[in-house]
């Protein structure tokens, strides 16, 4: 029984170590990575890129695993790495090809992108340059509004200038139109003649020339325009009184010029005298001087005695003066006679001074017979001085 | 007839001695015999070890081009069977030196593939990176292009 049990132990200790030796070596870990690389899911790309590689790789893995199998270690690892290097040797030609497709891809898209960049900065260079037009064109706009602009302010400006120098010129003239006015009126003696139109005037003028001065054209205008005609209408008033005056004061220094004159005459007397508003200066010739006893004709010889009044009369100064020539008789004798006589003898000296050239027109003859006996006739001496013509200067 | 023999015939002829001749062929191609397997066991070491260096020097040029260190890996792993199979010479143990500096042929080519796919790819990726950048600038440039369409027509407009 014991010979029994240990020939049933050795039998199974020989068992198992029959089966020991017999068992599967553990596989290599060269093995284990080519049976992964095996199952890549791009190997069906690396067996139709690279056939041959592929095919030696199975027979290297089919060498490995049967040299594991047989426990032969060092080759099964070898042709483990032979066939992991054969797979890796197609996976990267996969590699390269993949690599390769995305290359072409990425220059086609890199052409396609740059194709259409190229387009679109095309377009975009175009809308710019019209861009860049139409800013220069709206700047241009802009420019001419704002050059426009200052062309119509500056145009306003001369226009306001123009029209404010206008204006100042005319203020200027209308203001020195009052004061010619004035000027004007003063030589007429305003101040004496139209003293309320006149200082008005001035006054006037006065304001006219303030409101220049503070640049108020329009009521200086005015002004200047209310003085004028206060100047003028002063001017008017004064006129004839200035005139008369002036007439009647030339006419008095004339007649005083006269006068001095016609009293240096020889066989003459001179008188002044006033009758109305008329003044008279009487240069008497006594009547035997010129005529002989009752005739009317000048005696021959006689007449020299007018030679100097008529000069006097045609002298310059005193043409304006008319003249009459009054003949006087005493006052013995019928009034009838003595005007005749008187007449006739006044006509006689008439028209000896036309002959001796004084203008007719300023002249006429009267008798007034006996009147206005100048000495008393009761006296010979007296009645001689009666007797007599008269050349009588008249002025006012 | 034996050497001797012959060799004593040609003496007396006052020729050259045929015996001599043919023991000094016979030793010629005994010796000749034995020595070729020793060349060619010293021709294969020899081969063996230009083929070793060979590789070496492909594994540096490789190294070299690796810029990237994309197949650092692979190339540690080829010097490893490299120092191996010089190992492996060394014990003059030529055919597994064969199996291995056979292995590292076909991982130099792999590693040309690799080296050559890991530039490809990176072209690829610069590739890429350049359609990307195009198309930036594209997408800029049609940005640009629609505002300066709002633009012109707000200028249309007012002029």
């Amino acid at each position: 029984m014991i010979r029994i049990v240990q020939v049933c132990l050795l039998a199974v200790f020989a068992a198992g170590l029959l089966s020991v030796g017999c068992a599967t070596p553990p596989k290599p870990r060269e093995l284990d990575a080519l049976e992964r690389l095996r199952a890549n899911p791009d190997m069906p790309a690396a067996r139709k890129r690279a056939p041959d590689l592929c095919k030696k790789a199975d027979g290297e893995l089919a060498t490995a695993t049967k040299k594991w199998q047989s426990n032969d270690l060092g080759e099964s690892v070898n042709s483990a790495l032979l066939g992991q290097i054969f797979f890796r040797h197609a996976l990267a030609l996969v590699d390269q090809d993949k690599s390769n497709v995305r290359i072409a891809d990425a220059e086609d898209a890199l052409s396609s992108a740059a194709e259409e960049r190229q387009k679109v900065q095309k377009d975009l260079d175009d809308t710019n340059e019209k861009i860049g037009l139409l800013q220069k064109q709206t700047q241009m706009t802009v420019e001419m509004k704002e050059l426009q602009a200052q062309r119509d302010a500056d145009k306003k400006a001369d226009e306001d200038k123009l029209a404010q120098e206008k204006l100042q010129a005319e203020t200027a003239a209308k203001v020195a139109e009052a004061e010619v006015a004035i000027k004007t009126a003063e030589t007429v003696n305003a101040p004496k003649y139209a003293p309320e139109l006149y200082k008005s005037a001035v006054q006037i003028l006065d304001k006219a020339q303030g409101e220049v001065q503070s640049k108020q054209m329009q009521q200086a205008q005015s002004s200047a325009a209310i003085a004028k005609k206060t100047a003028d209408d002063a001017f008017a008033a004064a006129k004839p009184s200035y005139d008369r005056d002036s007439q009647a004061e030339e006419n008095h220094k004339k007649a005083d010029a006269l006068f001095a004159a016609a009293s240096a005459l020889p066989g003459v007397t001179a008188r002044r005298d006033v009758r109305g508003s008329l003044q008279r200066i009487i240069v008497a010739v006594p009547a035997d001087r010129l005529f002989v006893k009752k005739q009317t004709v000048i005696a021959p010889g006689k007449d020299m005695v007018l030679d100097p009044i008529a000069e006097l009369i045609k002298k310059k100064d005193f043409q304006n003066f008319p003249v009459q020539v009054v003949g006087y008789t005493d006052s013995r004798g019928g009034e009838t006679s003595n005007l005749a006589l008187s007449g006739a003898r006044a006509q006689s000296v008439f028209n000896a001074l036309v002959t001796r050239g004084v203008d007719v027109r300023r002249m006429m003859a009267s008798g007034q017979g006996g009147a206005e006996p100048i000495a008393d006739g009761r006296t010979a001496a007296g009645r001689a001085s009666n007797h007599r013509v008269e050349i009588v200067f008249l002025y006012q | 007839m034996n050497m001797a023999t012959q060799r004593n015939r040609a003496t007396k002829r006052g020729q050259p001695n045929e015996g001599m001749m043919t023991r000094y062929t016979t030793m010629f191609l005994f010796l000749a015999v034995l020595a070729v397997p020793v060349m060619a066991r010293a021709g294969e070491a020899d081969d063996l070890q230009r083929q070793i260096d060979y590789l070496k020097q492909t594994t540096n040029d490789l190294e070299r081009q690796d810029d990237q260190k994309a197949v650092a890996t692979e190339i540690a792993m080829m010097r490893s069977w490299l120092d191996n199979a010089w190992t492996l010479r060394s014990q003059e143990k030529y055919e597994e030196v064969r199996i291995v500096l056979d292995r590292c042929e076909a991982q130099a080519n792999m590693v040309r593939q690799l080296l050559t796919a890991s530039e490809l790819a990176a072209q690829a990726d610069a590739k890429e990176k350049e359609v990307k950048r195009a198309r930036g600038q594209l997408d800029r440039t049609k940005k640009a292009l629609e505002n300066a369409k709002i633009q012109k027509a707000r200028l249309e407009g007012r002029v």
